[in-house]
């Protein structure tokens, strides 16, 4: 099935690519590894199409005159505001970025809807629940604190979760003040603490409070991010910047004269701390394991 | 400075430099010691808080008062530590334990980094900032235009630690550096002074040493104990000591011999090594000493050797030394041991005969006055005959001083000399004597007497013995007449005349006497022969022939009426300077004659070499001619040769008309003397005798 699928894909890309063709101007937050790693990633993918990456900028300094690209892929939240700020005209990609941040932009410079699409890196909350349903088996209670940025997610995750046959708890906090004493209460009710994206609650100067208070309680933080796994969360979901890359060669290549609304990651890693893991007296399974059961899981449906 | 002995010095020396560098070395140490452990507690206070802030960070997050406490105790249990505060960010104590000293102000203030707040004596505040600590996040998450927020300070820490440990462990150390100081310092004085003791010793022993010596103990020395340097010169002042003393005792030796011979010459005579006047004198008075107190007599003799110039002159004054030297052995060969023999100076002798009275001193005057006159003193192939005039006096209580007896040998002996030599005079030392004129007077008297016309010049007739008279034959003489003396005759003049070179002038007054007498008597026509002896010097002389050369002319007269007589002493002595004369004046016409003659050895073979008119008989052979065989053969033998010759002779002080007699007899030509005609002034003689108009 996954090998159709592929077949299907590289048909349609090879298709379009005879039929479609044109540049591509590529934006970068900056040239930090994440960043290099997408534009190379991209580049490698883009190979064999008619489309070609004619520039890479920072965003910084205008584009050569006369010769606008067909398509702009912004990579990072900065990549696009700059991008933004600067009035492009042509289609715009913007990836490697939390939605709060495209949301935040967007609504910042107005853009007709169909010129601009985003691909987050905000996994969707079914493949949330799937994860932690397989990674914490015995586990049917799951906290969440959310802020104003994030509250309106609360509703779609508690339905993910309930569909999963998990609780979601969450608990609401807007200040660093407000923080640990809200962390304090939501973690007694529940069995883990579910961390998204979120500028509010997850900066860098709270992530360790937050993880110290957790692992008192001997509660696991299932996080976003490889960099949160390492400062102490038990795991996290995420998805790489080459799987992005992939992901919007595919897009570009796909149908670039209408772009489609903002979508979520289609691809996902996994990352977990044994460290923590064993500290908590957890035995997660094998990342390899979990992943084909989340994979097993969506066919299944 | 200056004045510090050698053992200050070094002590100075060693414990100055040493004191000094101890001193620095425990007070730098105790010093640095102290700041150490100030650093030290400093260092564990910034390291306390250091740590105490982030593990205080998430009970100041998270509110935990309960654990934030129990922090605080847990670091107040550290030793030192006295209490520990831990404040919120808006200074508000949120934990404390221990008794706080900090003010509310510092526990209010902010700090930035761990650092000391406070310090007073007793405690010691350290404080330091509680950041949030930041994790790393995920840039792709951060917000947009998200502000790269600094780490915020969520509270302070602080720490108070009592420092009376501190001070009590710098005291200690302070304490110990002090007694390591003063027990390193005593040892290093003990130490230097042993030091010092031991070097000053030796040196001290050296300089004790040396004042010895230099105090005059040549004995002193100093143990040879020490090594090195100072063994060294242990040694070499020893060395040096034992050779200083040793040449000490050598010059004081030799000073000692010396002095011995110093004392040996300032008594004696250094060329006969008789006694000499000063020691003659010396004894002279303790033998008067010593008849005043006996009452014993002694005698004294004053000998004057006779014809010692003549020595001199002739054959220089090594011939004169050697006769002195001989003289002394023969007088010494005739004295006993108890008499003294002294050499009074030139050709003076003087013989003190103790416990001998006057006739007994006078019999051993004659002996040594036969002695001398018998004695032949030889010089190379000169022969002299030498004779002594010895002055005797005799010494008893009644002399008071050495004076006396001194002025009466003296004016014994000058008469025995005037009175014609090799004789024996005496003079009585207690009696008052007419004050002889001394010897050195001779210059000025004869002088005078020239120039005052107090020399008298006198007729010695002559006799024709075998022959009737042909005219008048005379000798001329001269005699010092002198107010308040005794007329002096030219023979006792001669030695006198001859030394002061007043001889020729005598010699010249009667040549002058001779040509004016001779001058006149030619014009009376009357017949005259003049015979004028000459001194020494006047022979010697080539301007005497030139004289009676001049003289001759200017009075217009043949010098066949002169004959110069000279002694044959003189012949003998200075030959050549008598054949010189001789030739000069036999060109003159002038006759010479010998005086003296058979007085010598070689007297014959003098009257082929110089021919002479007449000789005139030495007086020892015809003195005791009355009754003595042998003179009469001598003079018998002398004739023959003297009339072969065509010589006449002449006998002179003939007083016995006996003995003229029997010169007659013997066939001698002329005789002079009282017998024939006493000797008269030579005017008279000449008015009376020859200008007598028949």
């Amino acid at each position: 099935m996954r090998a159709v699928r592929q077949l299907l894909l590289f048909l349609t890309v090879c298709l379009s690519s005879q039929v479609w063709g044109g540049t591509v101007a590529l934006v970068l937050s900056d040239s930090g590894s994440a960043y290099a790693e997408f534009s190379s990633a991209l580049s490698e993918a883009l190979l064999g199409t008619n489309w070609r990456v004619i520039s890479t900028t920072t965003g910084d300094n205008m584009p050569p005159v006369g010769d606008s690209p067909n398509l702009t892929v912004t990579v990072g939240s900065e990549a696009l505001r700059r991008t933004l700020a600067r009035g492009e005209t042509s289609l715009i990609i913007a990836t490697l970025l939390p939605r709060q941040s495209y949301d935040k932009l967007i609504a910042e410079h107005r853009r007709p809807t169909g010129r601009i699409t985003a691909i987050y890196l905000d996994q969707p909350p079914a493949r949330q629940a799937a994860f932690l349903r397989h990674l914490l088996p015995g586990n049917k209670r799951v906290g969440m604190l959310v802020s104003n940025e994030t509250r309106s997610l609360a509703t779609p995750y508690r339905q993910a979760f309930n569909a999963a046959g998990m609780t979601l708890d969450s608990e609401d906090t807007d200040t660093g003040d407000t923080l640990l004493p809200a962390i304090n209460a939501l973690l007694p009710r529940v069995g883990a603490l579910l961390a998204i994206p979120d500028g509010t609650i997850y900066q860098r100067s709270n992530i360790k409070p937050i993880l110290i208070s957790a692992f008192r309680q001997q509660r696991p933080v299932i996080a976003y991010s490889v960099a949160f796994v390492n400062a102490g969360a038990m795991a996290a979901l995420h998805t790489t910047a080459s799987q992005i890359a992939q992901q919007t060669a595919e897009l570009i290549t796909s149908n670039p004269s209408s772009l489609p609304p903002p979508s979520p990651p289609t691809q996902f890693s996994i990352a977990i701390n044994r460290t923590v893991a064993q500290a908590l007296n957890l035995n997660p399974p094998d990342e390899a394991v979990l992943r084909r059961a989340m994979i097993a899981d969506r066919e299944n449906r | 400075m200056n004045d510090l002995t050698l053992r200050h010095r070094l002590l100075m020396l060693t414990l100055l430099p040493s004191t000094l560098i101890s001193i620095i070395l425990v007070a730098y140490f105790t010093f640095s010691g102290i700041k150490t452990l100030e650093g030290e507690l400093t260092l564990k206070g910034m390291a306390t808080v250091r740590y105490l802030a982030p593990i205080s960070e998430y009970g100041i997050i998270a509110g935990q008062i309960e654990g934030l406490h129990g922090l605080a105790q847990a670091t107040v249990q550290e030793p030192g530590v006295k209490a520990a505060i831990i404040v919120n960010q808006k200074g508000k104590t949120i934990a404390v334990s221990g008794r706080v000293s900090l003010s509310a102000d510092i526990l209010r203030q902010s700090v930035n980094e761990p650092q000391k707040v406070a310090e007073t004596e007793g405690w010691i505040g350290f404080g330091a900032p509680v950041r949030r600590s930041l994790s790393e996040a995920d840039v792709l998450f951060e917000p947009v235009n998200g502000p790269a927020a600094a780490p915020e300070v969520i509270g302070h820490v602080f720490v108070e630690f009592d420092k009376t440990e501190l001070t009590n462990q710098q005291r200690q150390l302070l304490h110990r550096g002090l007694i390591i100081a003063l027990v390193g310092l005593l040892l290093l004085a003990a130490l230097a002074i042993a030091m010092a003791d031991n070097l000053t010793r030796p040196v001290l022993r050296l300089v004790q040493a040396v004042r010895n010596m230099s105090s005059g103990h040549f004995d002193a020395r100093v143990p040879t104990n020490s090594t090195g340097e100072l063994g060294i010169l242990e040694a070499g002042f020893n060395e040096m000591a034992a050779h200083i003393e040793n040449v000490h005792s050598q010059m004081q030796s030799r000073i000692e011999e010396a002095t011995a011979q110093l004392a040996f010459q300032a008594r004696h005579d250094a060329l006969t090594g008789l006694l000499n006047r000063r020691e003659f004198e010396v004894r002279l008075e303790k033998a008067l000493t010593g008849v005043q107190a006996s009452g014993d007599e002694f005698s004294v003799l004053f000998l004057d050797l006779d014809r010692f110039k003549q020595v001199n002159d002739t054959c220089g004054y090594l011939a004169g030394d050697e006769l002195l030297r001989q003289v002394s052995h023969l007088l010494q060969g005739r004295l006993r041991d108890e008499d003294t023999l002294a050499r009074l100076g030139g050709d003076e002798f003087c013989v003190i005969l103790p416990a001998c009275n006057a006739q007994r001193a006078w019999q051993v005057a004659e002996d040594i006055c036969s002695l001398t006159g018998s004695y032949r003193f030889i010089w190379q192939d000169k022969v002299f005959a030498i004779g002594s005039s010895i002055g005797v006096t005799t010494v008893n209580r009644k002399v008071r001083n050495i004076s006396e007896i001194l002025a009466a040998g003296d004016a014994a002996c000058h008469r025995a000399k005037e009175s014609g030599r090799n004789r024996v005079c005496r003079q009585d030392a207690s009696q008052p004597q007419e004050r002889r004129q001394d010897g050195s007077n001779w210059a000025s008297r004869i002088a005078s007497a020239l120039n005052d016309g107090r020399l008298l010049i006198e007729a010695v007739p002559l006799s024709a013995l075998q022959k009737p008279p042909n005219g008048h034959v005379v000798e001329l003489t001269a005699r010092l007449n002198e107010p308040g003396q005794s007329p002096v005759t030219l023979a006792a003049l001669s030695d006198a005349a001859e030394r002061y070179d007043l001889a020729p002038r005598i010699d010249q007054m009667l040549l002058d006497a001779a040509f004016t007498a001779l001058a006149r008597a030619r014009r009376q026509r009357k017949s005259l022969y003049c015979i004028v002896p000459l001194s020494r010097a006047s022979i010697s002389s080539r301007e005497t022939a030139e004289y009676i050369g001049r003289g001759l002319l200017e009075h217009r007269l043949n010098g066949r009426e002169l004959c110069l007589i000279f002694s044959e002493d003189t012949l003998t002595h200075m030959t050549s300077q008598a054949m010189a004369f001789v030739h000069q004046v036999l060109p003159l016409n002038c006759q010479v004659g010998l005086a003296d003659f058979g007085g010598g050895l070689a007297s014959f073979s003098h009257l082929r070499s110089i021919g002479p008119k007449y000789v005139k008989l030495s007086g020892s052979l015809t003195r005791d001619l009355n009754g003595n065989r042998a003179s009469s053969a001598l003079l018998r033998a002398i004739h023959e040769i003297t009339a072969d010759q065509g010589i006449d002779t002449i006998a002179d002080e003939i007083e016995d008309p006996v003995i003229l007699d029997q010169l007659r007899d013997l066939g001698i030509d002329y005789a002079q003397g009282k017998a024939v005609a006493p000797s008269e002034p030579f005017e008279v003689w000449l008015e009376g005798a020859v200008l007598r108009p028949a």
